[in-house]
């Protein structure tokens, strides 16, 4: 469903991926963990299509991410939910409006907002409410379109704990539709809890993670 | 659409990408129109008083120099000459370049490196929302609308600046001073004002975007990559208004 081939990335001449090839399964969590400069940041952004390998490519419902047109890498995107190591929630934009980039209704903003607790902050700027706040909405922005994958980057740390049955709900309803879901973790404790398939990153490979 | 999602951003890409979007802009429904509002806002509306101030002073202070010379000279009808030259022709659309510049395209190269910095360029491109469409081609038409207006703008109250001092030496009805006003110029002198402003405006927000876009991860990186935007900017606009004053003043004249 979600297919690596043979990724190659170099930056400035030192190589983190040398010819990754892996079929993430749908309905089920993968994690991907990795050491510090193993290229955990750069293969989610690889992933997440922001960032084009040296070579190789990733197929997603066999359509190529990195070789279609623009019209199609955009219309692919629309399934994908993903949620950045930064809230990333675009600043001279209401909350309302960021969650409305994702072109869902008026009806799903204001229920996901609901469920979150954070209706009564729609109409402010990101600038205006707290870290943990802005994490909940970047974690909305990616829930709203249901996304057939969903990518997070260091999963549940900075959600409060408050508020951790209710993603777990909310996962559990994305794997039992068929979503492939990958965490980007160093946490054992995460990866332990979530992880049905674990991954690490390491000696520019992606092999199972045994602890 | 390739430029943003390579390892590294070159401006061939990046301007090829621009251009590709301006000419498929009606069919894009990416385009931000709230940002293309807020743009002409704050470069166009917002720099009104500014400019008066410089407009009006500017020509003041080139009519008292040029009518205490020109007197002198027996020439004194040339400085309806010098007006055009500062209020329209040359140094208006120079001002207003290099105060855009100063105001707006590093105003644009900030936000856009902050915006790269906090990741929201890539949250629009994981949300399969072009970020030139997005936030860099209405920029750029807000930049351009708003200098073409300026320019009109800086003309018209550099004039009413003229004709006070000019009043102060040889008093005139302004409608006396305007016919000889408009006399010393052309519609080629209007035509190149717009010109010249409005390729400064694309060429000033192409490069400032451009610089804001190539910043990486830090933001350290900001206030350097401002630095070469502005350092190129200038060379862009001294660039154009060169070559339009050659094609002004050896080809149409």
């Amino acid at each position: 469903m979600f297919q690596l081939e043979k990724l190659h990335c170099t930056i400035d001449d030192y190589e983190y991926f040398d010819g990754i090839s892996y079929t993430f399964s749908g309905g089920t969590l993968h994690t991907v963990s990795g050491h510090s400069g193993s290229g955990k940041s750069l293969f989610f952004s690889i992933l997440a299509g922001v960032k084009s390998p040296n070579s190789g490519d990733i197929f997603f419902k066999e359509k190529s991410i990195f070789n279609s047109s623009f019209r199609t890498l955009q219309d692919l995107r629309k399934k994908f939910g993903i949620v950045f190591q930064l809230p990333a929630l675009i600043s001279n934009l209401s909350l309302r409006d960021n969650l409305k980039l994702t072109l869902r209704s008026e009806a799903e903003v204001l229920a996901i907002a609901r469920d979150f607790q954070l209706e009564p902050y729609l109409n402010l700027r990101p600038s205006a409410i707290s870290q943990g706040q802005l994490y909940r909405f970047a974690l909305c922005r990616a829930l709203l379109p249901n996304p057939e994958i969903l990518l997070w980057d260091e999963p549940m740390i900075n959600i409060d704990e408050f508020f951790h049955p209710l993603v777990d709900q909310k996962i559990a309803q994305l794997k039992a539709r068929g979503s492939t879901i990958i965490f980007f973790t160093n946490r054992k404790t995460i990866v332990e809890k979530y992880g049905e398939n674990r991954l690490i990153l390491q000696a520019r490979k992606l092999d199972r993670y045994e602890f | 659409m390739k430029s943003l999602f390579g390892p590294k951003l070159t401006f061939k890409d990046y301007f090829a990408d621009i251009l590709f979007d301006l000419i498929n802009i009606r069919e894009n429904k990416n385009v931000s129109q709230s940002v293309l509002i807020n743009q002409i806002f704050f470069t166009g509306y917002e720099a009104f008083n500014v400019m008066a101030i410089i407009s009006l002073l500017l020509c003041a202070a080139i009519i008292l120099q040029g009518h205490a010379v020109l007197v002198e000279l027996g020439q004194k009808n040339l400085i309806y000459t010098i007006l055009a030259s500062t209020a329209v022709r040359d140094i208006g659309p120079l001002i207003i370049s290099f105060f855009i510049l100063a105001r707006s395209g590093i105003a644009i190269s900030t936000e856009l490196g902050n915006m790269k910095v906090n990741k929201e360029i890539d949250a629009l491109k994981a949300l399969g929302i072009s970020p030139i469409s997005y936030i860099v081609t209405p920029r750029i038409i807000g930049m351009v609308l708003s200098m073409a207006v300026l320019a009109i703008y800086f003309s018209i109250i550099g004039v009413f600046g003229g004709y006070i001092v000019s009043n102060v030496f040889n008093p005139l009805p302004f409608s006396e001073f305007f016919d000889n006003f408009i006399k010393a110029l052309s519609m080629w002198d209007l035509a190149f004002m717009i010109l010249k402003t409005c390729i400064s405006g694309f060429a000033i927000a192409v490069i400032c975007s451009f610089h804001g876009m190539g910043v990486q991860r830090s933001i350290t990186e900001v206030p350097q990559r401002n630095i070469t935007a502005v350092a190129h900017s200038i060379f862009a606009i001294l660039i154009i208004h060169t070559l339009a004053i050659i094609v002004h003043y050896t080809i149409i004249r």
